[in-house]
């Protein structure tokens, strides 16, 4: 799979918290009245790839605003709680690879270098040769070819596209899923239970749909600033570019212990 | 475009061989593309070919050929008995690229368009960083090009998650079927199939973004390689309208 195991189980875990906050409260008639300001708690740890700065959620299918908490866990990672209305609540748990608690470093750096170099000039099979598109862009960036950690760039912008184009695939699925439960909805004789069933299933997709374009907007801003944090700077023009390149594999997790 | 008609001629067991020798190239490669960046004017008919696989020559094929009045003709060549031929005529409605017509259309429902789809303004953004299209007189031209290739990339990738996806359905189909001889003729049809259309969309993933460039040098002579990367950058979530003369 594209995105880490520890990213997808936190994926998973906020999914069934917000399926049991779902069935449990659905019926609640009490919801947020007030749009509730965005609580924005950034890590300072160097080390965390994946972890979030919190936008506001607005869903238009849920019919609420919802409101996110972004908690920095006491051991590493960070969890966010989104509010869509009371009783609907997601928790998204988002744990780093141990990986990037070296990041910024010659140790990750050399680690990096090792895994670019076994996918392709050690490679025994297929190169995926956008891997040195990569590094043919960041050849026209001197920042980046003046530190000493131009590999550990590349191993991020793999890890954000990668990341993108997964998430990208959840937002399908979920209006997919969403398509198919609406079609056997309007099965449903009973016209008070169709219509019932039909808003629950367009707002718990809403609900969904919102989450993940919200990790969208986290896994771009976070790979931005973790690209500043090696260079100091990112030009726009090469930040697109880099994005603009499609990896057909992931880069593979490091072998960090 | 939606008002393109499309004629899908399947021939089998006969088709043309339509291979041509290639070299040793990787999932996808290039290997005659008329246009080139030192030729402005464009030979007519533009032919592209799209191979699949690690030996190229020896896997799916597809080979498109471009008309000057946007005729487009293409044959995908999917297993060595099958291939499949595609024709677009093109709405006799639609003013040609490149002409002050088509500009003129294409700058009115860029303002229309920007309304619902905010990204057009990061492709404009971008195309103002490429001199030779913001100097010339077709830089709407250009940004409503970027405009359907984005969109048509968008449409083969929910193609390619919706083949995916719907993969639950062959067990079903399978299942169904008691006789043991027919339910190894149904897999096996399912199976081909599923390959049949997983090969077209990555042909023509492959094939969208060479058309979309030979386009760019057709309009404005050459088309930088740092732009395309820029603009393959953004997501574009709505599916343009048709360019049509009042």
């Amino acid at each position: 799979m594209v995105m880490d195991k520890r990213f997808l189980i936190g994926v998973v875990v906020c999914v069934l918290v917000f399926f049991a906050g779902w069935w449990w409260g659905f019926e609640s008639p009490i919801r947020l009245g007030v749009v509730e300001s965005t609580i924005q708690n950034e890590s300072q740890s160097n080390t965390a790839v994946t972890l979030s700065r919190i936008t506001k959620v607005d869903s238009e299918l849920a019919g609420s605003v919802a409101s996110v908490e972004s908690n920095p866990s006491e051991v590493e990672g960070i969890t966010n709680t989104y509010i869509f209305s009371s009783n609907h609540v997601v928790t998204r748990v988002v744990i780093p690879n141990p990986e990037f608690k070296i990041f910024g470093t010659s140790q990750f750096e050399s680690l990096a270098k090792t895994q670019f170099e076994n996918l392709t000039i050690n490679s025994k099979y297929l190169v995926d040769t956008n891997l040195y598109e990569l590094k043919e862009v960041f050849k026209d960036f001197p920042a980046a070819m003046n530190s000493h950690f131009l590999y550990s760039g590349i191993y991020q912008v793999a890890v954000t596209t990668c990341t993108l184009e997964e998430v990208r695939q959840l937002i399908f699925n979920t209006r997919y899923q969403a398509m198919r439960d609406l079609e056997e909805a309007n099965t449903i004789t009973d016209a008070a239970e169709r219509e019932s069933k039909i808003e629950r299933i367009k707002a718990l997709a809403g609900a969904q749909l919102e989450l993940y374009k919200s990790i969208q907007q986290e896994t771009l801003e976070d790979g931005r600033q973790n690209l500043i944090k090696l260079y100091g700077e990112l030009p726009k023009p090469i930040f697109q570019r880099l994005l603009g390149i499609e990896l057909r594999l992931p880069m593979g997790r490091l072998p960090y212990p | 475009m939606s008002l393109c008609v499309g004629f899908y001629l399947i021939i089998k067991n006969n088709g043309p061989d339509l291979r041509v020798p290639l070299p040793d190239g990787g999932a996808s490669k290039k290997v005659d593309n008329v246009n080139s960046d030192e030729s402005r004017k464009e030979k007519f008919p533009v032919r592209r070919v799209e191979t699949l696989g690690a030996l190229a020559g020896n896997g799916p094929m597809l080979i498109s050929e471009e008309s000057e009045s946007g005729l487009v003709t293409k044959t995908y060549q999917l297993t060595p008995s099958k291939s499949i031929t595609e024709v677009v005529v093109p709405n006799p409605k639609v003013p040609l690229l490149g002409s002050v017509e088509y500009e003129a259309l294409a700058k009115q429902d860029y303002f229309e368009a920007i309304q619902v789809e905010t990204n057009l303004s990061e492709l404009k953004e971008i195309f103002e960083d490429f001199p030779t299209a913001k100097q010339s007189e077709y830089l709407y031209s250009g940004i409503r090009e970027a405009y359907v290739f984005k969109s048509r990339i968008r449409q083969l990738r929910d193609s390619d998650f919706l083949l995916s996806a719907d993969q639950w359905k062959g067990p079903f189909e399978i299942e169904a079927i008691s006789n043991l001889i027919e339910r190894e003729l149904k897999a096996r049809q399912i199976k081909d199939r599923l390959d049949e259309d997983m090969n077209r969309i990555l042909l023509d993933k492959a094939d969208a973004p060479e058309r979309f460039k030979q386009r760019m040098v057709r309009l404005y002579g050459d088309f930088p390689k740092p732009i395309f990367q820029r603009l393959m950058s953004i997501d574009i979530f709505t599916e343009p309208r048709e360019l049509i003369r009042p």
